[in-house]
């Protein structure tokens, strides 16, 4: 199993966010994360990536065999995780190629690759660009820096094309793209899709999944998840909203007051 | 004595009485004044042009101006958060030429290792005040260019300074200008000619050796652009490690009517060495001066740059970078007079402060009655590596006229933790991050420098001496 989350619950400022998370996912799989606002998703997948703002308090994480809580962020991106972000960061003054050159370089030392140099960089980007149509003049620009929200996304897409992760983790890529958009963004991500390695696809709503479907579903609400099936149940979220599922997970609101 | 604030978001007030600290330094400074002139007794035999009257009178009246108010104190409002009395603690002297070793090894690979200076652009270089002809490279000249020592010049042909040097130098501005006139002694001095357009950089560059005693080295440069000119000045200040060098240094610029100007300063002295420039600007009508200010050496250091938009559409674009460590003290302080209607101001100064150094910035801008329709904008966003690193920062805009549009604005930061995490997020260790981060915050000073070529090599400069304030701290 490439990643296995067990029993995972963590905080913020004391506020309890997740209550007891079990997930697997496997080498070649693509899971979707689905749930309400305030369910959790984020928090799960920047808590994943190493974000040191929330606590873990019980459980743990695993990564191929590897304590993943005890990385920090750099580390676990080093070691092949990958997150796209929700809402990606500016960096002004940081020229987009140096930036992904340094990342790109970073991984490969890790894996034990050659470096990149700047013309094998450069083949290598234009050709990953095409794939989330960007054009070439986005790598001198500063990071993120002026990028409508789609290009932003898309460059989130072309920095996970370059860094080649074992597992990505893609929190609401879907969001403020319009359908074009939507399509590039998800046939990037498609084509990016290998036995080796594995996709969570987190959003709160189903049209993303129309694009990239995914072998398994769970809906997270109250910090859990509270229910997991196929494809199909992505669709019957579409259809009959979160109401019927989280009202389970309403009834189950005294577990965390009886585990704490 | 420290009556400072700290400024992070909010104010908090240090501790200490000015009154008291101003009492007690009343006698010493008067003390210093007379032993700091008495220093420079033994070498006014030997200052350049002696027997021209005029410069007599000039450095005569410098002279009874320093004797009047002497070096500045943090009792004066412009030196409330920089006080020089360091500098002075074990007086320094004057360098006569024939002490200076001209064959230093150190001052020439200083000289070799400078940025922009592998390309074969004019320079002309000073050890420890005075002209090295050795180590200038003058020979490439330039039409319309003349570029020679200001000890030269006024052996050779007095007259062409004649009524330019101080023309527009306010003397009683503070007592290191008058002392820097009253023993100017030599410089560099650059004429570009009406009409004409230098494409590479001159390169003016004072370099300090280690001595056996502390001293005072005053260049005194005087720059003229002529009507319709374009041309790019680098001002190059470093030294030798352990040099004890008080470096006070006069630029006059003067641009005529449509000239194009550009004026890059460079101030890396090293650590031991005490920096107190002042550049005196003056544009004429429609010309146009895009000023790069870099602030990276000496313990303690003060540059001021005041521009006089004496003609109508006359432009100022004020670029600045400090970024210190340690204990270091920076003072950058620029006064910009809109002198003439429709001028403009544009002031971009940014800080990097690490460690415990200190960080000031204080941004005059005076718009006179008849100067309307101007434009004047100014920043000074400041990131704050260190834990005990202190930024000031003071805009003050004194505006006569009634039609003008005034900006200005400040900002005092620290590392943004969502940035370093989404650099993190890719792989980069939180060192290559911060020093990502570093750089980015001060690119946008270099973004402006043209040719791409100095560009380059400054960026690279500032790249990494901005690398090595990241990297502080940090264990991971």
């Amino acid at each position: 199993m490439l990643l296995r989350i067990h029993d995972l619950h963590a905080e913020i400022d004391g506020k309890p966010i997740l209550r007891g998370i079990d997930l697997e996912v496997g080498a070649g799989e693509v899971h979707a994360v689905m749930g309400p606002n305030g369910s959790g998703k984020s928090t799960l997948a920047q808590l994943l990536a190493g974000r040191e703002v929330y606590t873990v308090t019980r459980g743990e994480v695993t990564f191929d065999g590897k304590n993943l809580l005890e990385m920090p962020a750099d580390l676990r991106a080093r070691e092949g995780l990958f997150l796209s972000f929700q809402y990606p960061i500016e960096l002004p003054g940081i020229a987009n190629s140096y930036f992904l050159k340094a990342a790109v370089n970073a991984v490969r030392r890790h894996r034990g690759l050659s470096e990149l140099d700047a013309v094998d960089f450069l083949i290598a980007a234009r050709a990953k660009m095409k794939l989330v149509g960007l054009r070439e003049d986005f790598l001198h620009r500063s990071v993120n820096e002026g990028f409508s929200g789609g290009e932003k996304k898309r460059n989130e897409i072309f920095q996970m094309a370059m860094l080649e992760p074992r597992l990505a983790i893609l929190d609401e890529t879907d969001s403020g793209l319009d359908v074009d958009a939507l399509r590039t963004v998800a046939e990037g991500v498609n084509s990016l899709r290998s036995p080796d390695r594995a996709i969570v696809v987190i959003t709160h709503y189903q049209r993303l999944l129309d694009y990239i479907v995914p072998d398994k579903t769970h809906v997270l609400a109250g910090g859990r998840i509270v229910r997991s099936g196929g494809p199909d149940l992505a669709r019957e979220v579409e259809e009959r909203g979160y109401g019927w599922i989280t009202g389970t997970a309403d009834s189950g609101e005294s577990v965390p007051v009886a585990a704490a | 004595m420290d009556h400072r604030y700290r400024r992070f978001g909010r104010e908090r007030a240090g501790g200490g009485g000015v009154g008291e600290g101003a009492a007690a330094s009343m006698g010493s400074t008067s003390d210093i004044r007379s032993s700091l002139v008495e220093r420079f007794e033994r070498s006014t035999g030997q200052l350049a042009g002696a027997r021209l009257g005029w410069l007599d009178a000039l450095r005569q009246e410098a002279r009874t101006r320093f004797d009047q108010i002497g070096v500045p104190g943090v009792r004066d409002e412009d030196w409330k958060y920089t006080n020089i009395a360091p500098a002075l603690r074990e007086l320094p002297g004057p360098v006569l030429a024939g002490e200076v070793d001209f064959a230093s090894r150190a001052a020439r690979a200083l000289v070799e290792g400078l940025p922009g200076l592998a390309e074969p652009a004019p320079a002309i270089v000073f050890v420890d005040g005075h002209f090295a002809p050795g180590l200038s490279r003058l020979d490439a000249s330039v039409r319309g260019v003349s570029i020679s020592s200001l000890r030269e010049l006024l052996g050779r042909d007095p007259d062409r300074l004649q009524g330019r040097l101080g023309k527009f130098l306010p003397s009683a501005a503070h007592g290191l200008i008058a002392l820097n006139s009253a023993f100017l002694d030599d410089g560099a001095v650059v004429e570009i000619s009406a009409g004409a357009t230098c494409n590479q950089p001159i390169h003016l560059v004072f370099v300090s050796t280690r001595r056996e005693e502390p001293f005072v080295s005053q260049p005194r440069n005087v720059i003229v652009a002529g009507d319709g000119s374009s041309a790019l000045v680098v001002e190059h200040y470093l030294g030798e490690e352990g040099a004890r060098v008080l470096t006070n240094t006069v630029t006059e610029i003067e641009l005529g009517r449509s000239a194009a100007f550009g004026h890059v300063r460079l101030q890396r002295e090293p650590a031991g060495a005490f920096h107190v420039a002042r550049v005196q600007i003056e544009q004429g009508e429609g010309s146009a001066l895009t000023s790069h200010a870099f602030g990276f050496g000496a313990a303690l250091s003060r540059t001021e740059l005041a521009v006089r938009l004496g003609g109508e559409n006359a432009e100022c674009t004020l670029h600045g970078l400090y970024a210190v460590h340690g204990k270091q003290h920076v003072d950058h302080h620029t006064m910009v007079d809109h002198a003439a209607p429709r001028t403009r101001s544009n002031q971009l100064y940014k800080g990097v402060l690490d460690d415990d150094s200190r960080g000031v910035f204080t941004g005059r801008v005076l718009v006179r009655a008849l100067a309307q329709k101007i434009k004047a904008m100014q920043t000074n966003p400041v990131l704050l590596l260190g834990d005990g690193a202190i930024a000031e920062t003071r805009p003050q805009l004194e505006i006569y006229a009634d039609d003008v549009a005034c900006n200005h604005g400040a900002s005092i930061g620290r590392i943004n933790e969502e940035a370093m995490f989404y650099l993190r997020s890719r792989g980069i260790d939180p060192r290559e991050a911060r020093r990502l981060m570093v750089y980015g915050f001060a690119a946008e000073v270099v973004e402006s420098l043209v040719p791409e070529a100095l560009r380059e090599s400054i960026g690279a400069l500032v790249a990494s001496h901005v690398g090595t304030l990241g990297a502080r701290g940090l264990l991971a």
